[in-house]
């Protein structure tokens, strides 16, 4: 799978989604969420992270990060595939 | 196959009813569509009814009366009401029977739907995450076709005003004072791009509908409106549709494009000989996508259309003429059939103060839903 592509779409989760099926912290933070194209691929949905919500548009180029996103029952961290904005100067630095 | 004819309509009023089961207000709509029709539950000769939350359809028996009549189930998520139609209305136009009864009923929780992955043959960690929330889907729609045809917010802010503005009139809706377009457009943000007075809400309520073969229908005086096609189709190959953890690279058309093909077909006629058309506006902004995806426009002319009032009660083509389902709310089992007996009221010239002028001929619903299903019905009087 191409570990980069394009924002095809995205919106912010501005409420706490309902549980179940939800496992996200209590304590609700918006996050913002896409649709990603990594090219010849597929059109993936993601997390969205590392941007300003007002920055975030269509075409714009992301690549995939791991993130932690919730505590499990048993206090162990549960992390998730996300995407976020190129680094240019760490890709290519 | 044989016309077929709504002879008799009735809905309980939409929203919140405490005190009341959905299968209660399924039975009072049923109750008023028989009175309106003239005829008794014992003239009833079989039923297709279903919810999507509020338990059987069948049971209706307990609340009308133990006649042995055959009903059949149905729970086909947001086609649901269309889908019992088109059963009432295949046992009619086959020769089967005379009169039938099409039910629909439902009673949510408050606050957005919780669908579990598992329904939906989708794996945990899709829900866990925070990903399985329907309003995400409409909203994502929305930003791409925004984005790609110029529709601006103001016009999601039109199609919320008008929608409050039609209800008022609406005996039946459940959220009947008019909202102006400012408060629409910077109240609390939902999902970007859309605002909490964009979106419908889950809710409550219940229609029946009574069909009948042409002869019966002139037995009883009401051989007025016509059904001239009821359609319903899933998903092609490369649509976008709710609950999609992935989509494919080549992108292909919508179960919308394919339902209202095969209605026009069906019933004859185009989109240009439509004079009422109800279409599915789970949000502000589907209202405008199914505009096109009907038929009814090209993309992007929806800015034009509503800026210039179009779609309201005394354009061109009315749309969404009782409030729809942002004024009414959105009980599944339900919602398909509050928009048939809508054109019902509307093509017998009923509408008080939300009538189309013109004596409206012809009539257009179209309801869309999880995960990937559409249906379109066509009256004409």
């Amino acid at each position: 799978m191409p570990p980069r592509g394009r924002v095809w779409s995205w919106t912010i989760q501005r409420f706490r989604p309902k549980t179940p099926p939800y496992i996200g912290p209590e304590a609700f933070e918006p996050f913002a969420i896409g649709y990603v194209e990594l090219p010849g691929a597929v059109i993936v949905e993601t997390r969205i992270v590392g941007v300003d919500f007002a920055s975030i548009r269509i075409g714009m180029e992301m690549e995939t990060v791991i993130i932690p996103f919730a505590t499990d029952a048993s206090g162990r961290t549960v992390v998730t595939y996300a995407f976020a904005p190129v680094q240019d100067e760490v890709q290519h630095g | 196959m044989a016309d077929v004819f709504i002879v008799g309509v009735g809905i309980h009023p939409f929203g919140r009813t405490d005190g009341l089961s959905g299968l209660q207000q399924g039975a009072y709509a049923a109750r008023a569509a028989m009175a309106d029709a003239g005829v008794a539950w014992n003239d009833i000769q079989f039923g297709f009814g279903g919810s999507d939350a509020s338990g059987s359809a069948d049971t209706i028996v307990n609340e009308l009366g133990l006649t042995g009549l055959p009903f059949i189930n149905v729970k086909n998520g947001c086609a649901t009401g269309g889908s019992a139609m088109i059963g009432a209305w295949q046992g009619i136009a086959s020769g089967q029977y005379d009169i039938g009864i099409a039910l629909g009923f439902d009673k949510h929780p408050r606050g957005a739907f919780n669908a579990m992955p598992a329904d939906y043959s989708l794996p945990d960690w899709y829900g866990s995450v925070g990903l399985m929330v329907t309003t995400q889907f409409f909203a994502m729609k929305l930003q791409r076709y925004m984005a790609h045809h110029g529709i601006t917010s103001r016009s999601l802010g039109r199609v919320s005003e008008k929608a409050f503005n039609n209800a008022v009139h609406a005996d039946h809706a459940w959220r009947r004072a008019p909202v102006d377009i400012d408060t629409i457009l910077n109240a609390q943000m939902i999902n970007d791009p859309l605002t909490k007075y964009m979106f419908c809400s889950p809710a409550e309520g219940g229609v029946a509908l009574i069909l009948a073969s042409e002869k019966k229908a002139r037995e009883l005086g009401r051989a007025d409106v016509r059904v001239k096609a009821a359609a319903i189709r899933t998903r092609p190959p490369g649509s976008f549709e709710v609950f999609a953890p992935g989509l494919d690279i080549d992108r292909g058309g919508a179960p919308t494009l394919l339902a209202s093909a095969a209605a026009y077909e069906m019933a004859g006629v185009g989109p240009e000989d439509i004079d009422v058309a109800q279409l599915q506006d789970t949000e502000s902004g589907a209202e405008i996508m199914h505009m096109a995806e009907n038929g009814f426009c090209a993309d992007g002319a929806q800015e034009e259309w509503l800026a210039e009032g179009w779609t309201q009660i005394d354009g061109k083509l009315p749309v969404n003429t009782d409030g729809g389902c942002l004024a009414c709310g959105e009980p599944i089992g339900a919602s398909g059939l509050r928009q048939v007996y809508e054109n019902v009221i509307q093509l017998r010239g009923h509408g008080g103060g939300r009538q189309v002028p013109g004596n409206p001929k012809t009539a257009y619903t179209h309801v869309y839903g999880a995960p990937g299903i559409s249906g379109v019905t066509i009256l004409q009087r």
